[in-house]
């Protein structure tokens, strides 16, 4: 490894994005603070020391996805880069395992070699363009395009961070063709014959909302966490973390109270959909827009309030049951 | 423990055979790395956190609370055990380790292990040590007085006292049954142009002489249509979880068609929409608009194995039935939760006669589906 101390994740404050509603810089690159509690920390820094991949699970909008960029950020402050590596990878249903690794566009080279072999391409191509077609055609790797395990093996400076997001949406046997490339952090690149190996191990963070059971093999070589809902004083520390000196104490309180209220007695399943910290966050961003009096009624007067409480109670009989609640 | 035993090595076994965990020696591996690198080291709810990190693998109660149970047993009777002793065999145990590491690794290697070797052994010593034979002590007091109060009560511990039900005890687990469901295939090519055949694009090129375009055909498509049949009488409520899993594997696997109808001890004039209520589908009603060559039917029954006994009414209608529907379906299957070995002299054995009967475990559910596929 490079010389520089081991990697320790610290969650700490001073290095969190300073969030404003101005800087639309950080949101839109997804840039919020982020707390973690003791724990997760912990479970951080062993996944990085032991090089196992971190596989986080819990409640839809817990943040299991922010962490590894809030990983990437402290990092890139606490190192003084710019951008610390950091590649995230979105699983979805038809994913495949070897799309993360690199895809080959052989449509594209079989495109190019016919060009060249009919000579028509003089009559089409500027000069710039035939240049081009003829460099592709001499260099094979220009066909490859690499996936996120392609791009973080192929890190060479700093551990890279790899995100793989909603693990569980691929199909069952998605983890385990997986298993080879994680472990022995290589691999090959068929069309070529080359041989990509991990220059920096990196640092797995593997998200899952458990909606498919994920193989034994698969689960062994992780570290597991389960993100637990934050409870009230946690709650309120988010909630400033994220709003800084815009909106006074009473009101983040009564706001947090009232949230966790709702998120009690406003499922009318056991199983149904809870109300998560995403929720509360954009709750409270709407309620920012307010004068805090203003604010205060609302938060008073919720259950009447359909849109609003729309925001946090998704099903019908959710919003109902919550109103016949108060009532009651 | 004798010296020439690994670090926590027996704690490592206590804790897959007591608590009931599926731990390989990899795992063991794991704590070991996650020790040196100085994780759960400084007291013993820190140990316990690293371990529930690296060996626990769901958020499961049941299973949690096993292993939080298992960890204070195994430290309470180790400190009874030897308290004092515990500081130098730590210290002794894991300094080989370190120096083996050290002979094979590099200079680099060297550098960096050497804050574990002093660091260790005696953070390990002060604090793990003191802190917990207090609170060792402070536990054990209190569980006295509650003991003698119930002396007529032969002492258990909780563990073997009160069984649970829990998912993992189920004679196939939910991978295994969605795995089973992909064997049942019956691929037919249909629907819109989507994918690329390349041999016969290849073989365009060739006679061409030039690539136009390529040539394509509909994709795949899953065409099997399953009758699945839920016998919901009393003998099976044991068996709810299992049966509810299966019916939920089946609406997320990818066949052509899956519906799910229930019926008590045996199908008989009508079928039930749901376990508990009256929506009802006449048999001879459904079993016409049955694709004759695509849908299979797959009964899940104990058959009466679970009670016991001939009950030649219910050999009878079953029969009446598997009659009926034979012209309208391709294969049966039956699953049965009751082990094979109790059908004998049961109705469920003559049953068996009549159709393809598969111990409902993960041998016989993959055997059902081979014979559903033929």
């Amino acid at each position: 490894m490079s010389n520089t101390k081991p990697l320790e994740y610290t969650g700490e404050q001073k290095y969190q994005p300073k969030p404003g509603s101005q800087n639309t810089e950080f949101i839109k690159r997804g840039l919020y603070p982020y707390l973690p509690s003791e724990e997760l920390v912990k479970a951080v820094n062993l996944a990085i020391y032991l090089q196992r991949p971190l596989l986080l699970q819990g409640e839809p909008g817990c943040g299991k996805t922010l962490l590894a960029r809030a990983i990437a950020y402290e990092f890139s402050k606490r190192l003084r880069v710019k951008n610390y590596p950091y590649f995230p990878w979105n699983i979805k249903s038809t994913t495949r395992a070897k799309e993360g690794l690199y895809t080959y566009d052989a449509v594209g080279r079989l495109r190019d070699a016919q060009l060249v072999g009919t000579n028509y391409y003089k009559d089409y191509l500027k000069e710039e363009e035939i240049k081009k077609l003829f460099e592709r055609l001499q260099n094979p790797d220009s066909y490859i395009k690499w996936g996120a395990l392609g791009n973080a093996f192929r890190e060479e400076k700093r551990r890279p961070i790899l995100l793989i997001d909603e693990i569980d949406k691929a199909d069952i046997d998605f983890p385990n063709d997986l298993l080879l490339e994680l472990e022995e952090q290589c691999f090959q690149v068929t069309e070529t014959g080359e041989t990509i190996e991990a220059k920096q191990p990196p640092i797995v963070i593997i998200t899952s909302n458990n909606e498919k059971e994920l193989p034994d093999a698969f689960l062994r070589r992780c570290i597991f966490y389960y993100i637990e809902f934050p409870k009230n004083d946690d709650l309120i520390k988010i909630v400033n973390a994220h709003f800084p000196s815009s909106l006074e104490m009473d009101l983040v309180e009564a706001a947090v109270e009232r949230f966790v209220d709702l998120r009690e007695k406003g499922t009318s399943r056991k199983d149904s959909k809870k109300a998560s910290t995403s929720e509360l966050l954009d709750w409270i961003r709407w309620l920012n827009r307010y004068p805090t009096e203003e604010a205060m009624d609302i938060i008073n007067n919720l259950a009447e309030n359909q849109s609003l409480l729309g925001a946090l109670l998704k099903t019908k009989e959710d919003q109902e049951r919550y109103q016949d609640n108060l009532k009651g | 423990m004798s010296k020439s035993k690994p670090p926590l090595f027996d704690f490592f076994i206590f804790m897959e055979e007591e608590a009931g965990l599926s731990l390989t020696i990899d795992q063991y591996h794991m704590l070991l790395q996650a020790l040196q690198g100085g994780f759960g080291i400084s007291s013993r709810s820190d140990l316990k956190q690293v371990c529930r990190l690296l060996w626990i693998k769901s958020s499961s109660s049941p299973q949690v609370e096993r292993f939080e149970q298992c960890f204070e047993q195994y430290f309470e009777q180790y400190f009874q055990e030897n308290s004092q002793n515990l500081a130098q065999n730590l210290a002794q145990n894991l300094e080989p380790q370190f120096q083996k590491k050290n002979s094979k690794g590099s200079k680099k290697a060297t550098s960096t292990d050497k804050t574990p070797i002093t660091s260790p052994p005696s953070s390990s010593t002060t604090p793990v040590a003191p802190t917990t034979t207090p609170d060792s002590k402070s536990v054990n007091y209190p569980q006295i007085p509650t003991a003698m109060r119930g002396e007529l009560l032969p002492e258990q511990p909780f563990r073997e006292g009160r069984y649970q039900l829990t998912p993992r005890d189920f004679p196939i687990t939910q991978r295994q049954i969605q795995q089973n469901w992909r064997y049942l295939r019956r691929p037919i090519r249909e629907g819109g142009l989507t994918e690329i055949d390349i041999e016969a694009t290849v073989e365009q090129i060739i006679q061409e002489g030039v690539f136009l375009q390529p040539v394509l055909i509909p994709s795949h498509v899953n065409r099997v249509e399953m009758l699945l049949l839920i016998d919901d009488s009393n003998s099976m409520i044991p068996f709810r979880l299992l049966s509810q899993k299966i019916v939920a594997t089946l609406q997320a696997s990818r066949l052509g068609k899956a519906d799910t109808y229930y019926f008590r001890n045996f199908p008989r004039d009508y079928l039930y929409l749901h376990p508990r209520h009256p929506d009802a589908t006449k048999i001879n009603e459904l079993l016409p608009k049955l694709h004759c060559n695509r849908t299979v039917i797959l009964i899940i029954s104990d058959a009466g194995a679970a009670r016991g006994g001939i009950n030649r009414d219910r050999i009878k209608l079953t029969e009446e039935f598997v009659e009926q529907s034979t012209p309208y379906v391709r294969h049966f299957a039956w699953l049965n939760p009751i082990p094979s070995q109790r059908w004998q002299y049961t109705s469920a054995e003559a049953i068996s006669q009549l159709v393809p009967m598969f111990e409902l475990n993960h041998q016989g559910f993959k055997a059902a589906m081979r014979s559903l596929k033929l």
